[in-house]
């Protein structure tokens, strides 16, 4: 369903690459974990994905597929009707994400208007309250600043499920919270895992990538070291700097 | 808004006291001058500068009294319009404000107009063409602008355009049309550098993380700058935006004597260059005065508008 | 560009073709030609020597008076953070009472009480602008004062006044330089403006903006009298303000603009 081959990220005019030559793939209903320390590429990945680069700035090169089509081709009003919407995101840190100055409600609905809500209102206060929060009414009406990280994550939750996403595409989701809200991300994850949409995750937390399960692959320099399933990585790691890692994030 | 009124009654109070300090040192100018009108005005009209005439011209300003109560008689003055007479023009001060300040009040209306209008769609379309050839021509442009005499560009506009073409009369003509050549020299540097300011700060909400969040959404450039990164770049405009428009009716001075304008800016320079302390004070105070009050404006317009910023003034 | 104006300035009387001074009425609105490569003004007086000694009055008083404003910036701003919180909040006051002012305000009635002269533009123009350095250069100093490294050299027993002079000053002078590199071409576009309008410099004096005032009469006639002095203003503020520009980008540091 979606797939990246042979994705190359480089600055222009540089020799070495940020993201080296990588594939993989991504099926309805399964999720890809992908690891790696700051500085390793991880993050160009999603950041190619959504065309996040100054084309002025970084050569990206190979394919990144879904649905059979190359998102790197497309045009970009094209290519807006599919983020946001069919591949949703989830960003690092909940509170600087929404812009402070529009209220929760409106940011959302600005969202759904975009792909194609008739009663953007209800969908979103729906979707606020799905996901676990147990005020829509007033969280819709909310500035950013009035609401706690928690509040902030559940409603990028709602804003990413609304559209009814076939891909989820979380970057660091878990890295900016405390620990019970590490778990409930996770949690919620591997619930939306099960109801058939795809999930990638892009973190350094061997914690809540193991919790969430799933395939996995290590990066380092721009490169995949090291793939499978990730309980079986994190039992018999075969190359040595995930074991490296694996014994750093114990300690 | 508890929280509101209690801000706005703390700005109240502060621009009180910069008023009064305002208020204190043009009074300062006036004393420390030690040019005494009673004996200008008894002097020119054909008596001596110790004659009855200017006894009881003193007499009648209060000017034998004791410092601290001239001082309270001048802000009565103030308030009550009687501010002496001008010594260049033999007319009640406030005579001379009401005259000359509609003709200053339109210029820098105007200017103002100018600065908004060209600025936001200026620096916006920079912002949205960040890098191309718009963006460059404009920051060489706004450069010049920032280091441009106010002046010299006024001449050239009459030059190119009322002298080269006939588009406009160098002697500017009755109703609007005579303002815009001047409230355009006038406008034009604080323009540049409005734009620059705006680009400047939208360019760097477009770095930030709700910009490339609301992009990961599926929400336009031109979307993202309007609704997003505008919004949140506004409230230090508005502030400077206030500052300009100080700036302009100080700069008033220079734009009315290129395009022979009567108005304040031209009046204090003529009291300056006149000697005429009482007309000189009355106009800073009132300049100062529009200063504080627009800077007082922006504040509570900043507040009102922006309610977010309130949490980084708490933080 | 700047180069070339300090040059001017320095060797004016080495440079210029004829003395700015002299008046020849026989000569007045002479062509350009080789004795007179920009011809001549309404009195017959050489343009191009006029405008190479103008770059004296232009750099002779906004330097000397950009040195004073940031050595009095320095002092009452660092004075300001490190002088506990009544100075602080005193200090703060009289700047935000200078700042209410438009700075051409304060300038013209100080030149009002003082009368004409160099110095005193000179002067008058330190008292409006010494508010907005000191308030640019507090502003600096207190990011820096909240920093790790002031506290640590707090703790290991420095005075104020080794703090100030050893570890304040010198963090926050790169920033500051770039602010007055601004400074100096805002100073000169306010000597000129004063010139312009006849405060302070006695009539006939090869200053810029006053050779502009001079010339105003001749808008039909002579256009070229009006072009030249603007020229030479813009080069020198263009100059400073592109090496500010040049210098904050080196230094990467955010100066006001």
């Amino acid at each position: 369903m979606f797939e990246i081959a042979n994705l190359i990220v480089a600055l222009r005019n540089e020799e070495r690459k940020i993201v080296d030559n990588i594939s993989f793939e991504v099926g309805s209903g399964k999720s890809l974990i992908i690891l790696g320390q700051s500085g390793s590429g991880k993050t160009m990945i999603f950041r190619a994905v959504f065309g996040l680069l100054d084309k002025r700035k970084f050569d990206v090169g190979g394919e990144i597929l879904f649905e059979k089509t190359n998102i790197l081709q497309m045009k970009p009003k094209e290519r807006r009707k599919i983020f946001g919407g069919d591949i949703a995101f989830i960003p690092q840190n909940p509170m600087t994400a929404f812009d402070p100055s529009v209220k929760i409600g409106k940011q959302l609905m600005e969202t759904r208007k975009i792909h194609g809500g008739a009663d953007c209102k209800t969908d979103v206060l729906n979707a606020l309250e799905k996901s676990g929060l147990n005020d829509p009414e007033k969280v819709f009406k909310s500035y950013p600043f009035m609401l706690s990280g928690g509040m902030l994550q559940r409603a990028a939750f709602a804003a990413a499920l609304m559209n009814s996403p076939k891909l989820i595409i979380a970057d660091e989701p878990t890295t900016a919270l405390d620990a019970e809200h590490k778990i409930a991300v996770t949690e919620s994850l591997s619930e939306i895992c099960g109801s058939g949409t795809a999930v990638i995750m892009i973190t350094h937390d061997f914690a809540s990538a193991q919790k969430l399960g799933g395939n996995a692959v290590v990066m380092r320099d721009g490169r995949f070291v090291e793939s499978g399933d990730i309980n079986e990585i994190m039992r018999a790691p075969r190359n040595d700097y995930t074991k490296e890692l694996i014994s750093s994030a114990l300690i | 808004m508890i929280d509101l009124k209690k801000y706005i009654t703390k700005r109240l109070i502060s621009a009180a006291l910069v008023l009064v300090g305002v208020s204190v040192l043009c009074f300062a100018l006036i004393a420390v001058s030690g040019k005494d009108p009673a004996a200008a005005v008894a002097v020119s009209s054909g008596h001596s500068a110790d004659s009855e005439l200017a006894e009881s011209l003193r007499e009648q300003w209060g000017l034998n009294k004791p410092l601290y109560i001239r001082y309270f008689i001048w802000i009565r003055g103030i308030f009550t319009g009687e501010l002496g007479a001008s010594i260049t023009t033999h007319n009640p001060i406030s005579y001379d404000l009401s005259l000359y300040f509609p003709s200053t009040f339109a210029l820098v209306g105007m200017g103002l107009l100018w600065l908004v209008v060209i600025s936001f769609p200026v620096a916006l379309l920079c912002v949205k063409f960040h890098g191309g050839a718009f963006d460059h021509i404009t920051r060489v442009l706004t450069i010049a602008g920032v280091c441009l005499p106010v002046f010299w560009l006024g001449y050239m506009l009459l030059l190119f355009l009322a002298v080269k073409i006939p588009l406009f009369t160098v002697v500017p003509k009755a109703g609007i049309g005579g303002y815009i050549l001047p409230s355009f020299a006038l406008a034009f540097p604080s323009v540049c550098s409005t734009v620059r300011i705006i680009r400047a700060s939208v360019l760097k909400e477009m770095n930030s993380d709700y910009a490339v969040y609301a992009r990961t959404r599926g929400i336009s450039e031109a979307g993202i700058i309007l609704r997003h990164a505008l919004k949140n770049a506004l409230p230090p405009v508005i502030t400077l935006l206030s500052q300009y428009l100080g700036y302009m009716l100080a700069g008033s001075a220079v734009v009315e004597s290129v395009f022979s304008i009567k108005g304040i800016g031209s009046y204090l320079v003529s009291s300056v260059i006149g000697g005429d302390s009482a007309a000189c004070a009355s106009c800073i105070v009132i300049i100062s005065a529009v200063f504080v009050l627009t800077n007082l404006a922006a504040d509570i317009i900043n507040r009102l508008l922006c309610p977010w910023v309130v949490r980084e003034i708490n933080d | 560009m700047i180069v070339i104006v300090i040059i001017c300035a320095l060797f004016a009387p080495a440079i210029a073709p004829n003395d700015p001074y002299e008046i020849n009425p026989a000569m007045k609105y002479h062509a350009a030609d080789s004795e007179f490569p920009l011809g001549t003004d309404q009195l017959g007086r050489c343009e191009l020597s006029r405008l190479i000694y103008g770059a004296r009055y232009s750099l002779g008083v906004s330097v000397p008076m950009i040195i004073v404003l940031a050595v009095l910036g320095l002092f009452i701003g660092t004075l300001s953070v490190c002088g506990g919180e009544k100075l602080d909040r005193i200090i703060t006051f009289i700047c935000d009472v200078f700042i209410s002012f438009p700075s051409l305000i304060i300038s013209i009635a100080v030149i009002s009480i003082l009368g004409n002269g160099l110095q005193n533009i000179g002067i008058a123009a330190v008292v409006s602008m010494w508010a907005w350095f000191a308030r640019t250069v507090r502003s600096y100093a207190v990011t820096e004062m909240g920093k790790e490294y002031i506290l640590a050299a707090r703790i290991s027993g420095c005075g104020t006044l080794k703090l100030i002079f050893k570890h304040l000053i010198p963090n926050i002078l790169p920033q500051f330089i770039v602010y007055f590199s601004t400074g100096i071409a805002s100073a000169i576009l306010m000597v000129s403006s004063f010139a312009f309008l006849g405060l302070g410099l006695p009539s006939g004096t090869p200053e810029w903006g006053a050779m502009l005032n001079d010339a105003r009469t001749c808008l039909y006639t002579h256009p070229e009298m009006l072009i030249y002095p603007g020229v030479c203003i813009l080069i020198t503020t263009g100059g400073f303000n592109l090496f500010g520009e040049a210098l904050r980008d080196i230094l990467s540091v955010d100066g006001g603009i």
